[in-house]
C-alpha cells in the first residue's frame, strides 16, 4: 500500500509517496523527509531574509554550509553546460519583472514597472566561501526545489520505493510511477526525475503587460518563444529542472522530453515512446 | 326437555350463522383488487438495472486493476534486474578503471552524455496518472 504525505514548502505543494518495506516506521521516515524539505527551504529561499542565500545576496561574500555551496556549484556548472540558458544570476531580473516576493503575494495585476536586468555575473566558490561579482544576486528557486526533491528521495529510499513531487518537479527511487504530463499523455517513470518549465503558470500582469517567471538570461526579461512549456527527464530532479528551463529557452537537450507549443501541439522528442 | 335441547341447537346454529356472516363481511368480497403503483414498479426495475450495471463495472475495474498489478510487478522485476546488472557493471568498471573523481568526470562530460538516459527510464503508458508534472 502506497503512503502519501502532502505539505506546503518552497511556495508549492509537496507530495511524498512511499511504498514501504515491511517493518519500516513509515510515519517517521515521511516526517524526516518533510523536515529535510523545510530545512533546505530555510537555507535556499530568497524570500527569507535570514536564509543563507539571502545573507549571501546581501553581503556578496559568505562562508556557507555545504548545501548552499553544492547547489550554487550545480547552478554554475549548469550555466556553463547550457551556454547560459540556465543562469542562477537572474535574481534582479525576476525582481525587475515584478517577482519580488513569494509568489502568492505577487500582485496579479500590479502597476507598470520597467523589466530587465543584466544576468551572467561572476560567481566564485573558494573553499567554504561563495563570492559574488559586484551587484550579482542569486535565485536558486527552481534548482533548489529540484535539489530538495533529490534529498527527500534520499531520505525515503531506504524505506522503500518512493516518489517525491514538489509542484511538478518530481523524482523517484524504485517502483514504477504513472506521471501525467498533459491531459492526454501519461508516462511511466521507473528511474530518475521529471521537471516541467513553462509560462503557463506563475504569471502576472504589470501595467497591463503579461509577465512570467522564466527569465531569458540573454535579455534579462521574461522569455518569449514558441513553447508554452517543456517537460524533461534527467537522472536527478535538479538536473531535470536545469534541462527543462534550457529546453524551454530553445536549447537542444538530448534527453526524453515533451514540448507543448503555444498553439497547443504536443511534441515528443529524445526517444520518448 | 325437548324444547330445551331444541333451543340449544337453535342458539348454536344462530352463533354459527353469525360468525360465518361476520367472516364474510370482514373479507370484503365486494372490494376491488388494488393495482401496484407503476412508478414504484419502474423504480424497482431501475434499481435492479443499476445493480446489474454496478456489478459489471466492478468486475471490469477489478480485471483492469489485476492487469495493472501484474504489469507493475513485471516492471518492478525488470527494474530490479536492471539495477542489479548496472551495479555489477559499475562495480566491475570501478575495479578495472583507475581511481578518478566522479564529480570532475561528470562536470567534464558534455550535456548530452551526462544526461543520457538508460533505456525505459520513462515511457508512454496508457494508465491513469498517480501524480502530475507541471510548471512549478
Amino acid at each position: 500500500m502506497i503512503l502519501r504525505r502532502t505539505f506546503r514548502a518552497m511556495n508549492t505543494d509537496v507530495e511524498l509517496l512511499l511504498d514501504p518495506l515491511p517493518g519500516i516506521d513509515s510515519e517517521a521516515v515521511l516526517v524526516a523527509a518533510e523536515a529535510e524539505f523545510h530545512r533546505l527551504e530555510a537555507l535556499l529561499s530568497r524570500f527569507r531574509p535570514d536564509s543563507e542565500l539571502s545573507r549571501l545576496n546581501e553581503a556578496g561574500e559568505l562562508a556557507t554550509g555545504p548545501e548552499l555551496r553544492e547547489v550554487v556549484a550545480l547552478a554554475v556548472a549548469a550555466r556553463e553546460r547550457t551556454g547560459g540558458r540556465f543562469d542562477p544570476t537572474v535574481h534582479d531580473a525576476l525582481v525587475a519583472a515584478g517577482y519580488d516576493r513569494s509568489f502568492e503575494h505577487v500582485e496579479a495585476a500590479g502597476p507598470a514597472r520597467p523589466a530587465g536586468a543584466a544576468c551572467g555575473g561572476a560567481v566564485e566558490i573558494e573553499g567554504t566561501t561563495i563570492r559574488l561579482g559586484p551587484g550579482v544576486r542569486l535565485d536558486l528557486g527552481g534548482i533548489g526545489k529540484g535539489y530538495a526533491v533529490d534529498r527527500a528521495c534520499d531520505v525515503l529510499a531506504p524505506a522503500g520505493a518512493c516518489l517525491v513531487s514538489a509542484g511538478g518537479d518530481l523524482a523517484c527511487r524504485g517502483g514504477s510511477w504513472p506521471v501525467g504530463v498533459t491531459d492526454e499523455l501519461t508516462v511511466e517513470l521507473t528511474r530518475g526525475a521529471l521537471a516541467t518549465s513553462g509560462r503557463d503558470r506563475r504569471r502576472w500582469r504589470s501595467g497591463g503587460e503579461e509577465r512570467h517567471h522564466l527569465i531569458d538570461p540573454a535579455t534579462g526579461v521574461p522569455a518569449e518563444g514558441a513553447l508554452l512549456r517543456a517537460t524533461v527527464w534527467a537522472d536527478t530532479a535538479a538536473e531535470a529542472e536545469v534541462l527543462a528551463k534550457a529546453a524551454f529557452l530553445g536549447a537542444e537537450v538530448d534527453v526524453p522530453r515533451v514540448l507543448v507549443t503555444s498553439d497547443g501541439r504536443t511534441v515528443l522528442e529524445g526517444g520518448l515512446a | 326437555m325437548t324444547n330445551h335441547v331444541a333451543r340449544l341447537y337453535a342458539l348454536g346454529l344462530a352463533l354459527a350463522v353469525f360468525f360465518v356472516s361476520w367472516a364474510t363481511v370482514a373479507a370484503k368480497p365486494w372490494a376491488t383488487t388494488t393495482q401496484a403503483d407503476p412508478r414504484v414498479a419502474a423504480l424497482a426495475a431501475r434499481q435492479q438495472k443499476l445493480q446489474r450495471e454496478s456489478a459489471l463495472v466492478q468486475r471490469i475495474v477489478q480485471a483492469r486493476y489485476a492487469d495493472y498489478r501484474v504489469a507493475l510487478a513485471r516492471r518492478q522485476a525488470q527494474l530490479a534486474a536492471a539495477q542489479t546488472a548496472r551495479s555489477r557493471s559499475l562495480a566491475s568498471a570501478a575495479a578495472a578503471a583507475p581511481v578518478a573523481s566522479i564529480a570532475s568526470a561528470a562536470s567534464a562530460a558534455p550535456v548530452a552524455q551526462a544526461a543520457a538516459p538508460a533505456p525505459a527510464a520513462v515511457r508512454i503508458v496508457n494508465l491513469p496518472p498517480l501524480v502530475i508534472t507541471r510548471t512549478s
